[in-house]
């Protein structure tokens, strides 16, 4: 920026009024852009994952979250934010629902605000499902040699339960399946299984409950045949970057949203009882998990 | 079976012919539109499909490049989805083969998992591969092929010359061609149905027009009714055309045997009237001589003899009868008398002053038209007998204050006389007996019935001639007299 203008700086010099006008902006260009920082909107990552690309749903829990802060607010979805602290931090968002709290890599760069209740339980759990007409198997250990599909590569959920039951198992988890695919929504998993494109595959448990009652027809097809041990609810953290007043003000406003009756309509449409302050304890079990699997 | 098709009424044989000739073209035409239509269908089909399978294919390189299965499932998986359930290019299932022929995803995993060999597949799969791989040196962008189920169009799955796979979009031809070839063939058969409607009754309507005039002429012709046959032709074809010439020369034809046949029945007609003339004269002269010596010894006898009063009052009946019958003969015998004089327009004069107190009597507008300004080389009194005697008969003929019109022209060589009334005409039974001696029409009226005989026997004397017309409700007759000849005479 300041090449920049020395470049005009050179430019105009021969004109003398033109430098003292640029003088004046020099001096006053850098005051802008600290005035500039406060009407720069907050960046909040929302996975696909919690708000099942429910893009109407993610607008009007922007638009909530901005009439609330009395603050811009840019949500940043699917595509551009891959659910995960570590993006978050790269790409230097002000808060994140992330779904693989805690990463021991950015454990200190982040401040956990707020988890969400999923029946009175700040906990998920994932499904493993089959699709009834191509499959027969009744457990994880028959599906060998299978296609299987997952809906991300995090670590978490699903695609780090049913990896850490084949290791416990004495399998590797890499070389059991005979081929696995990512579909990047839960939904599609269920899709992909119900067409018979993959054998199973794993699925969160909150998404499955919505879809049994929203599309019957797809998940019909589809079988659960275990449900696996709970882990802890995406959790919501603030950057440290962030403006403290702005962490505050988000976490009162997540913390209170089943008390304003605006909020309560949305947690109701995001399959959320509430957002509560949560405790670091809770995903102690998927750090172990990852620990075994060496991902730590 | 053909023979009687042929024997049929040409009433009915033009519009059946032309019946056929429509339903055959409009069959033909709409057969002809309805194979163009199809054919370009399957073309469409065929560019179309091979645009999409080009499209596909270069999607589905990345994605196949980075192991992303499901992108590459949803992509081939788009085009079936039911949003476009309507689109008639929606293909039946699309699949990929790896370069080793392997099924790596299919929109129908289900029937073609994962891994499948194309040899496990129907044959046709394999024969299009087979017939990919001989082709691909050139380097075709597309490959197509069909049995008589589907249409395979097949695309490599090609990048900057890298090649990862096939990609086979398959349509099945009942559910796009063969629907969207009914639509075409009822479209195809209701235009027919409309061309149809307007040209059946357009068809039958030229063939009433043509073939009516023949067969009502036909009909005439049977029931022996030349008259009416030669109206229906004035009337029911006034054109000029092959048709109409023909049917002109006919009417000629007709017309000129109708004079033909006129002209026949007025000379038997003459010649019978010429023998009743001849016989009549006879029969006159052979009454005449006996009578003249039977009524000059009466003479002779009242003049000398004595008679009681007894035979007196006798030979006066005699007498009288005698007279009675010398009148009756001396009508008959019409002589050609002695040439007085010439006639002069004043005798006309005369006969309009003779005829007029009968005139007044029925109060009738006499019309009286002479032209005539000079003396003409004609028996005056003969000529003056003819028109007496036509007036009297026009006069006891025409209504009461009805009209009696007399004409005179003198046109050089001839004089014409007409006179005309309009009372009753005559009936064509009548005119067959017109100038016959006793004839049956003066019976009922006043007269010996010799009126017109002896008209007839004067106009026939001076070379003339007389005739009858009848029209308009008005009854002439028209005496046309020479003047050339008479003169000579």
């Amino acid at each position: 920026m300041e090449d920049l203008n020395k470049n005009a700086l050179v430019l105009l010099v021969c004109k003398r009024t033109w430098a003292a006008l640029l003088l004046v902006c020099l001096w006053v260009l850098p005051l802008g852009a600290q005035a500039n920082l406060h009407l720069l909107p907050i960046r909040i990552g929302i996975p696909h994952k919690t708000l099942a690309l429910d893009y109407f749903l993610i607008d009007d829990f922007r638009v909530y979250l901005e009439s609330r802060m009395n603050h811009q607010v840019e949500a940043v979805v699917h595509g551009l934010f891959n659910n995960s602290t570590a993006e978050m931090v790269r790409s230097k968002l002000d808060f994140a629902w992330v779904i693989d709290h805690p990463d021991s890599q950015f454990k200190d760069l982040v401040d956990l605000l707020a988890v969400p209740l999923y029946e009175g339980k700040p906990e998920a759990s994932s499904y493993l499902i089959v699709s009834k007409r191509s499959t027969h198997a009744a457990s994880l250990g028959q599906l060998r040699g299978a296609v299987f599909a997952f809906a991300n590569r995090q670590p978490e959920g699903g695609y780090l339960d049913v990896r850490y039951q084949l290791l416990m198992a004495g399998e590797n988890p890499e070389r059991f399946f005979k081929r696995v695919f990512f579909t990047r929504s839960h939904k599609d998993v269920v899709k992909a299984v119900a067409l018979g494109l993959a054998h199973g595959g794993a699925v969160d448990s909150v998404i499955w409950d919505q879809m049994v009652k929203t599309q019957p027809k797809l998940t019909d097809q589809v079988q659960v045949i275990s449900r696996s041990a709970t882990y802890g609810a995406p959790a919501f953290i603030a950057n440290h970057k962030a403006d403290p007043d702005d962490a505050r003000k988000l976490q009162q406003l997540l913390l209170g949203m089943d008390k304003d009756p605006q909020g309560k309509e949305l947690l109701k449409r995001m399959h959320v009882d509430a957002f509560v302050p949560g405790d670091a304890r809770m995903y102690e079990r998927q750090v172990q998990m990852r620990r075994a699997l060496g991902e730590e | 079976m053909m023979k009687r098709f042929f024997d049929l009424s040409l009433r009915y044989k033009i519009p059946i012919w032309g019946s056929f000739l429509i339903v055959v073209t409009t069959l033909l035409v709409s057969l002809s539109l309805v194979y163009k239509a199809y054919d370009d269908l399957r073309e469409s089909l065929l560019v179309t499909s091979a645009s999409l399978a080009h499209r596909l294919a270069d999607d589905l390189f990345h994605p196949l490049m980075e192991d992303d299965l499901w992108r590459a499932f949803d992509i081939i998986n788009a085009p079936l989805v039911a949003s476009h359930a309507k689109d008639i290019q929606k293909p039946r299932f699309i699949l990929v083969l790896d370069n080793e022929l392997n099924v790596v995803t299919s929109t129908d995993p289900m029937l073609i998992p994962m891994g499948t060999q194309v040899s496990q597949l129907t044959p046709e799969y394999s024969m299009f591969v087979q017939r990919i791989a001989e082709s691909r040196k050139e380097s075709h962008p597309t490959y197509d092929m069909q049995d008589e189920k589907n249409f395979y169009i097949a695309a490599p799955i090609v990048h900057d010359g890298f090649t990862l796979g096939t990609l086979i979009v398959v349509h099945a031809k009942d559910d796009i061609l063969w629907p969207r070839f009914f639509q075409i063939l009822i479209h195809g058969a209701t235009m027919g149905v409309i061309a149809l409607a307007i040209l059946l009754p357009v068809n039958w309507y030229w063939a009433h027009r043509t073939a009516r005039p023949l067969v009502l002429i036909s009909q005439r012709m049977r029931e022996n009714d030349l008259e009416a046959a030669t109206e229906v032709v004035d009337q029911l074809y006034p054109y000029h055309d092959e048709l109409g010439e023909l049917f002109a020369a006919y009417k000629r034809m007709l017309i000129e045997q109708k004079d033909k046949e006129a002209l026949e029945r007025q000379v038997v007609h003459s010649e019978r009237l010429a023998a009743v003339g001849h016989l009549a004269a006879g029969v006159a002269h052979e009454i005449n001589n006996p009578l003249g010596g039977m009524l000059t010894a009466i003479d002779t006898l009242n003049a000398y003899g004595t008679m009681d009063a007894r035979t007196a009052k006798t030979v006066a009946l005699i007498q009288r009868g005698l007279k009675q019958i010398k009148e009756t003969v001396g009508a008959l015998l019409v002589e050609a008398r002695v040439r007085n004089r010439d006639l002069e327009p004043q005798d006309f004069e005369d006969v309009r002053a003779l005829v007029f107190p009968q005139v007044q009597k029925k109060e009738l507008q006499l019309q009286w038209n002479s032209n005539l300004a000079r003396a003409v080389p004609l028996q005056a009194n003969q000529v003056r007998q003819v028109l007496i005697n036509l007036l009297l008969n026009a006069i006891h003929a025409a209504n009461c204050r009805g009209v009696v019109e007399c004409r005179v022209e003198d046109q050089q060589s001839h004089l014409v006389m007409w006179v005309e009334n309009d009372g009753k005409g005559f009936t064509p039974e009548q005119r067959l007996h017109l100038f016959e001696p006793f004839s049956p029409l003066s019976k009922t009226g006043q007269g010996h019935g010799l009126g017109l005989w002896v008209t007839y026997q004067i106009v026939q004397q001076l070379g003339g001639k007389i005739d009858l017309q009848q029209n308009d409700g008005r009854v002439r007759f028209s005496v046309t007299l020479p003047l050339e000849e008479n003169k000579s005479a």
